[in-house]
């Protein structure tokens, strides 16, 4: 079991004891009680949420790998010849 | 959501993968989805990559009936990366005498200079090439290098 120390402002702290007696229940079991709930809710829509998520980003990496390559073409050029080539189309194109 | 700009010789390397730069680049946009980069390119570099690879087509004897159908099948595989955004150059008069500023201060090709103008303009400050030219831009983070190794 985990403390965790929260602070309440001191309407919710009177609502709460006065709670807390009707119910004959302490302050930190009602809390415990009346979070349960939501919080396993938030939860599972946070993980799903997650997991569509990674879902996503696996799909999107398989893409990924089946675009690659499907081309054949020799080891080509490297970039500072790539560069040489595109100034020299730019010099085609002069008058 | 981060953008990183691609330059046309990533997208050569990705779709060739006789190039010794193909595993490099596919590392590359693999890192780049993994780490929620949207990959980004302007209709500079997609005429850079057209001319690109019309001619490793031509140099590597595919018949000219096909040359066409190649570059198509290429371009669309590129078109289908995930989240891939196509950027235009900005419209006003104005920013187009920037280009040769950033000419001068970069001492960088005119193609070059528009291709910064452009990243500048969609403020993206993440960019994927091969080319040494950059190396002022990168030095003064304008833009900050992307490969494999910054990603992984």
């Amino acid at each position: 079991m985990q403390v965790l120390p929260i602070k309440l402002p001191d309407d919710l702290y009177q609502d709460l004891k006065t709670i807390s007696q009707a119910t004959n229940l302490s302050m930190a079991e009602f809390i415990r009680q009346s979070i349960d709930k939501p919080l396993k809710t938030q939860l599972k829509a946070t993980q799903s949420k997650q997991q569509k998520y990674q879902n996503k980003i696996k799909a999107n990496l398989k893409k990924v790998e089946k675009l690659a390559g499907g081309f054949n073409l020799g080891s080509g050029l490297n970039p500072s010849q790539m560069n040489q080539n595109y100034d020299k189309m730019y010099e085609e194109m002069l008058p | 959501m981060k953008k990183c700009y691609l330059d046309s010789n990533i997208l050569i390397y990705y779709k060739n993968q006789d190039s010794p730069f193909h595993s490099q680049t596919k590392t590359l946009i693999t890192h780049l989805i993994i780490n929620d980069f949207y990959p980004t390119i302007s209709p500079l570099v997609i005429g850079e990559f057209i001319h690109q690879f019309r001619l490793l087509l031509i140099n590597n004897k595919t018949k000219s009936s096909t040359v066409f159908i190649n570059l198509t099948t290429a371009l669309k595989q590129i078109f289908s990366l995930p989240h891939l955004e196509i950027i235009n150059p900005p419209k006003s008069l104005q920013s187009q005498l920037k280009t040769i500023a950033l000419m001068e201060k970069f001492s960088l090709r005119p193609r070059d200079a528009y291709h910064l103008l452009t990243m500048k303009h969609h403020q993206i400050k993440y960019f994927a090439t091969f080319d040494q030219d950059f190396k002022k831009v990168f030095k003064q983070k304008i833009l900050s290098p992307i490969d494999a190794q910054t990603l992984h």
